[in-house]
């Protein structure tokens, strides 16, 4: 295949700066439970490529089912290049690699029965509604997948690599009354079908959330000393940050790049945030991204000070920086984005006790329902919180949104807990249009002042 | 497309054979995209896809499988039969061939439109967006092409159809330290009857809005909500009519049929059937015809909407809604176009009879409500301040609270006579409602 491709290649390359393709095959398996019964499962098996074609900074892309088609696609993706190519093409240097990454597993879930995986969710769906008669609404969802991708690249490189993930996870709805409340949960792991049998260890409590919060007053809008348990403060720092440091919202936005300037403090001496493609066994983690780069942890911020950003080939040789391999794309329907991989800010030295010591009145934000970001501004959900009152944990409270500006947030973090925990639920993000698997993760965070949205 | 048809014949033949009951999907489709990012051309792209899929009944339960890897069909029944011992149990029939009425949503012209043409308009807007606010960075959008399908069962049914696509969008953004604008506006339709300048005007228009920074006091107001943003309170509604919703206990309107639960003024159809509006089709998903169908009718709960599975489960028929995003999956009901009904008032004398109140044109976090009990905070990404029936300028760090049910049951305040298309498949009129909570930092 990879020798088909790059023969491909060299048929057009000349007529272009640079060529790229890339041809995938995948299967895997899905099985949802909604309600209070099965809703699908599938087993569903692609096979597709796509081809990036660049010439003087213009791209072209074309992506396809049919690999039969390689030699017109190519020539597709060249003219549309050619039609848009008006300036210079930059690409950061990197050197060619021929590579071959077979994925090794621990518990291979293509080696599990079809009827073993559906008995295993159809026993934690079961489990969800015995946990309260106020459960009204469940799904759990199981899915696995397994995937080759073979690259190559008009600069000579040649790359097979093997990916697989496991997730399982549920969500649920408890109702009393008309009120509606919900809670999730998931697991997930690269190689070992065995992290499924995990969740069933986070059913009652979750489910117990659910309608504990049925019970719980309506947080009061104001402003607040809050503690991000690891999950939240995971999922801030990757939504409200690190999409900021994704240098192709930043190669061409002077104003932008201006704010994000190297050397800019940021926050306290003790804060250092990193993404970290190369992380052993992590989940946003990789071998070369999908432009053949390999890829290398970067500090985004290193002690409170702005001191890198991901790149890929392209942002990083229009800004004159190092490549990091943070070039991703979510299948062969999709040209490369600048994307995170593992992100986290780094542990401190504040155990959790001492953290809520001298809070009189604070909020304990916990794990991550949802949020959104506009560049500056962030608007979250967390799973559940309660009040902190005294230094104590108090009571729980319902419908919670923390909202804020980015840069005064990350100022306003004033302790960093000694517990890094790495998990971002669900593990994806979308970006474009685009999902794919990353993590995300952090300490305990204490940040003053911060907005609270609620009654 | 003939032999993709027999093939998909053929896999039906073969399915039939070997279950009670089967239906096939072959669906095709080719786009085309333009974009410029950051005021430059940046990517011109294209994609080809196909897909066959194969939904069959066998021993009571259903099967799926699919594949867009048409070498690779040999197996789909014997992978569809191995997913059905573990399926849910099938409460439907495949339907028929029924009457139904024919849409156009297929336009061969679209197809046709050169990669050169939107390169060059692109390149034209992104001019004159320079000229208007040099600060400003520009992306513009184009995104076209055509999608055929056919879709074959063991009752009889033999439908093809083919549909066209033209999307585009416009969106501006201004930085300065501790301030990101950004600002767009799209359109989506089956045929080009895309105004491109009316998006660019209404564009810059939110710009100068934008342009003064005002304050407001965290308190009650009159909030006027654009067809947009309306369209964001109204999608908890939609879920609460959703059928699936309703036979799974979750909907907070089930067992409010035929009562009168909003506002006398609202009023919410379904029509599938308009001619160039991207939620159009002779048929849903499923094979069932597509017909107009009331939701709220003067403040009262008429219909839910179902596909096949949740439509058997309530006891009813399916009443033309199934979607299923690709073959592979199940499906569940969804909306074709949604229209709401206008008001007796113009726009602007709705606006000048606010002393004090928001404007709101983009939310940040719609959709992290909780989607059912209406339940709604969400961050204004782009609010202005209405004085004495003037828009004012721009507030910041500001959110807004409430309750869809209850908005709409006794806050609606006035509708306006105007209605606007927002995407391709949604029609409304600007809506003030109050008392709404306005927290601001």
């Amino acid at each position: 295949m990879l020798n088909q491709l790059s023969d491909a290649i060299n048929k057009y390359k000349k007529r272009v700066d640079y060529l790229e393709v890339r041809a995938e095959e995948s299967e895997g398996t899905g099985i949802k439970f909604r309600g209070k019964e099965m809703e699908s499962v599938s087993q569903p098996s692609s096979r597709g490529g796509c081809v990036r074609a660049l010439y003087k900074g213009g791209w072209g892309f074309v992506s396809f089912n049919d690999l039969d088609k390689l030699a017109d696609k190519i020539e597709e993706a060249v003219s549309q290049a050619r039609l848009v190519g008006r300036g210079k093409s930059r690409l950061a240097q990197v050197e060619p690699v021929e590579d071959e990454i077979r994925m090794i597993f621990r518990n291979d879930p293509r080696k599990i029965s079809l009827k073993e995986k559906v008995d295993q969710m159809r026993d934690y769906h079961d489990q969800i509604w015995a946990v309260s008669p106020l459960v009204s609404d469940a799904s759990v969802v199981y899915s696995d997948s397994f995937s080759r991708v073979y690259f190559a690249s008009s600069e000579g490189t040649k790359i097979v690599q093997e990916f697989s993930g496991i997730t399982a996870g549920f969500s649920v709805v408890a109702r009393k009354n008309g009120l509606l409340q919900s809670n999730a949960a998931a697991v997930f792991d690269k190689s070992d079908y065995s992290v499924v049998r995990t969740l069933g260890a986070r059913i009652t409590q979750r489910v117990k959330l659910a309608v504990d919060l049925l019970e719980a007053e309506q947080v009061k809008s104001g402003q607040y000393t809050v503690v991000l348990n690891p999950v939240m403060a995971g999922n801030f720092i990757h939504e409200a940050f690190g999409h900021l440091s994704e240098a192709d919202s930043v190669y061409e936005n002077k104003k932008l790049r201006q704010i994000m300037r190297l050397g800019r403090r940021l926050g306290a001496d003790g804060l250092n945030v990193v993404d970290d493609p190369t992380l052993e066994d992590g989940w946003g983690s990789y071998n070369y991204d999908d432009e053949g780069v390999r890829p290398q942890k970067t500090y985004l911020i290193r002690e409170g000070i702005l001191s890198g950003r991901m790149h890929s080939r392209e942002t990083a040789g229009k800004m004159g920086e190092a490549p990091t391999g943070n070039a991703r794309a979510a299948g062969f329907r999709f040209r490369p984005l600048v994307r995170m991989s593992n992100t986290f800010i780094e542990a401190g030295k504040v155990g959790f006790d001492e953290m809520l010591k001298d809070i009189k009145l604070g909020i304990y934000a916990c794990n991550f329902w949802g949020g959104q970001t506009n560049q500056e501004m962030f608007t979250f959900t967390p799973g559940w919180a309660y009040m902190i009152r005294n230094g104590q944990l108090a009571e729980l409270v319902r419908d919670v949104k923390l909202t804020g500006n980015v840069f005064e947030t990350l100022g306003n973090i004033e302790m960093i807990g000694d517990d890094l925990g790495l998990r971002m639920e669900p593990g994806k993000c979308g970006k474009g249009g685009q999902y794919l698997r990353v993590d995300a993760g952090a300490p305990h965070v204490r940040i003053k002042n911060a907005t609270v949205a609620g009654k | 497309m003939k032999k993709d048809y027999s093939l998909a014949q053929n896999l039906l033949k073969e399915a039939i054979s070997r279950s009670e009951a089967a239906e096939v999907v072959f669906s095709s489709g080719q786009t085309r995209g333009v974009s410029f990012e950051h005021s430059k051309l940046k990517i011109v792209g294209a994609k080809y896809s196909v897909q066959v899929g194969l939904r069959l009944i066998k021993n009571g339960r259903i099967g799926v499988a699919a594949t867009n890897n048409l070498d690779r069909t040999g197996d789909l029944v014997s992978k569809a039969l191995a997913v059905s011992e573990f399926g849910p149990a099938a409460l439907f029939e495949f339907p028929a061939l029924t009457k139904y009425q024919e849409v156009k949503v297929f336009d061969p012209a679209v197809e046709k439109i050169s990669e050169e043409k939107f390169v060059n308009l692109g390149q034209r807007i992104v001019d004159d967006f320079y000229k208007f606010n040099p600060n400003a960075l520009v992306y513009v959008s184009f995104g076209w092409g055509e999608g055929r399908s056919a879709l074959l069962n063991s009752s009889g049914l033999e439908v093809e159809d083919m549909a066209s696509n033209l999307d585009f969008s416009v969106w501006g953004e201004l930085v300065e330290e501790g301030d990101i604008l950004w600002v767009g506006e799209g359109k989506t339709s089956c045929r080009e009857d895309i105004d491109y300048d009316f998006c660019l005007e209404r564009v810059k228009r939110k710009f100068l809005q934008a342009k003064e920074r005002v304050e407001i006091k965290t308190g009650y107001y009159p909030v006027v909500f654009t067809p947009r943003t309306f369209g964001d309170i109204l999608s908890y509604i939609f879920t609460a009519l959703n059928g699936k919703m309703v036979v799974k206990g979750s909907s907070r309107l089930q067992n409010k049929l035929n009562q009168e639960v909003f506002d006398k003024r609202l009023t919410i159809v379904d029509d599938g059937l308009l001619n160039w509006k991207t939620g159009s089709g002779k048929i849903d998903d499923e094979g069932v015809a597509v017909k107009k169908l009331i939701l709220i009718e003067k403040g009262i709960v008429r219909n839910f909407y179902y596909d096949l599975q949740s439509a058997a489960q309530a006891g009813v028929k399916s009443t033309g809604h199934g979607v299923r995003g690709s073959a592979a999956a199940l499906g569940s009901p969804g909306l074709h176009n949604v229209l709401i009904s206008g008001g007796k008032q113009t726009y602007a004398s709705i606006l000048g009879d606010i002393n004090e109140g928001i404007l709101v044109e983009d939310f940040l976090g719609a959709g992290l409500n909780n989607p059912f009990n209406g339940d709604f905070s969400m961050n204004l990404s782009l609010g202005y301040k209405i004085e004495k029936g003037k828009v004012v300028g721009r507030v910041k760090d500001t959110m807004i609270a409430g309750n869809a049910f209850e908005l709409l049951a006794h806050g609606i305040r006035a509708i306006s006579k105007e209605r606007e298309w927002v995407g391709g498949s949604f029609l409304s009129p600007y809506v003030v409602l109050e008392p709404v909570s306005v927290v601001s930092k």
